[in-house]
């Protein structure tokens, strides 16, 4: 196995290792280590997996398979990416709607403490006059 | 002075306007002392909120900062909400005169538009307006022309005045980064009416615009994939045609 691929292996069981330190941590939800987990997993196998890497090479009509190895990176981490940024879009969606809510009900309860005072203001006032 | 209004709310989405949040509503309020002014504080770390509160407004305060589509749809939503029929969106800095708001409802009855977008650029008014802003407005109004299907003088305008069926519109849906001219294409996109009335507009009181000219750029692609984006949504433009067609749409 060349370099490259010896490195590449390398990485991956490192990046297994913080996926997995990061979700005991609680850094991660669980749910969302599963891609880096699939991601991962699959590079570090196509990494060991040394006759179908030349041949995946042969037929993508790459020179090495370490090309491979590359572009198959590249696709796992934009593929992550995408679905992150799609999870971060929805986030800040919910994100909006609920500030928004926030706001309103604080909005409420002020507007609601403005009317007791008012109204209890309006009592002593009553209770003054009867006096 | 105008006559007390329970139909009408002048919206102000202020984001860090302390020093001039509080001259913007009493200048709204000289003009409709009876109308209810609404700033939506956008997460300021300063004292907009009570500045606002002093002059006369009510204020509600965003927990953080949503940007100004965010703040404003706030508004628009909680207009909606309150059964308020038209609202008149002002920044909170100071820039739209009060004075002028009497041109946008009187527009917006005379030809039933649901918006109307009060324009520096339909009369000389002596405005100064940085030659970079007025070539990207030119570019814009140019770029929207066909999609709009009208001439819009000055889409970057945020002096506007929104009747009950944009609000509906809008409370659900509005752009978050700079919104104006994305808000154009939604409503024709729904098959909604809008034009623009002249006015005039001042300098601002105080603080910096938020488009600097390192963000420019930004501004230009962000916008137009906005416009791109909403454009692909107009999915049974040809096929409805009519207003009524594109309210039941909705």
């Amino acid at each position: 196995m060349d370099r490259i691929r010896w490195v590449t292996a390398g990485l991956c069981v490192l990046l297994l290792f913080q996926v997995v330190r990061a979700v005991r941590r609680e850094h991660i939800r669980v749910e969302y280590s599963m891609a880096w987990f699939a991601a991962a997993s699959a590079l570090l196998g196509l990494t060991l997996w040394d006759a179908g890497m030349t041949q995946l090479a042969l037929w993508l009509g790459a020179e090495s398979s370490a090309d491979v190895l590359l572009l198959l990176a590249g696709i796992a981490f934009l593929f992550t990416f995408f679905r992150f940024t799609v999870e971060v879009s929805s986030l800040k969606d919910h994100n909006i709607q609920i500030s928004q809510k926030v706001g309103l009900l604080e909005w409420e309860i002020r507007r609601q403490q403005e009317e007791i005072r008012r109204l209890r203001a309006a009592g002593q006032g009553d209770k003054e006059g009867d006096a | 002075m105008h006559a007390p209004s329970h139909d009408l709310l002048i919206l102000a989405p202020a984001y860090n306007e302390e020093a001039s949040v509080a001259a913007a509503v009493r200048a709204v309020r000289e003009v409709y002392p009876h109308t209810p002014v609404f700033v939506v504080d956008d997460g300021s770390w300063d004292g907009t909120a009570n500045e606002a509160r002093k002059a006369g407004a009510d204020v509600l305060s965003l927990p953080h900062h949503l940007g100004l589509g965010g703040a404003v749809q706030m508004g628009y939503r909680f207009a909606f909400e309150q059964g308020y029929s038209r609202v008149v969106r002002v920044d909170g800095d100071g820039q739209h005169r009060a004075e002028d708001i009497p041109r946008l409802l009187e527009r917006m009855d005379e030809g039933d538009y649901d918006m109307v977008t009060g324009s520096r650029f339909l009369e000389p008014n002596g405005y100064p307006v940085e030659m970079m802003r007025r070539l990207g407005g030119l570019i814009f109004s140019w770029i929207l022309r066909p999609i709009l299907g009208q001439r819009i003088t000055d889409p970057t305008s945020g002096f506007i005045a929104v009747n009950r069926r944009a609000l509906e519109v809008f409370s659900r849906s509005f752009p978050l980064e700079y919104p104006e001219i994305e808000a154009l294409v939604v409503l024709k996109r729904k098959a909604l009416r809008f034009c623009e009335a002249p006015v005039r507009m001042l300098p601002r009181k105080a603080g910096r615009s938020t488009i600097g000219s390192w963000k420019a750029v930004y501004y230009m692609v962000r916008v137009l994939l906005g416009v791109f984006v909403n454009v692909i949504k107009f999915e049974r433009r040809f096929h409805t045609g009519s207003r009524s067609a594109g309210r039941e749409e909705q």
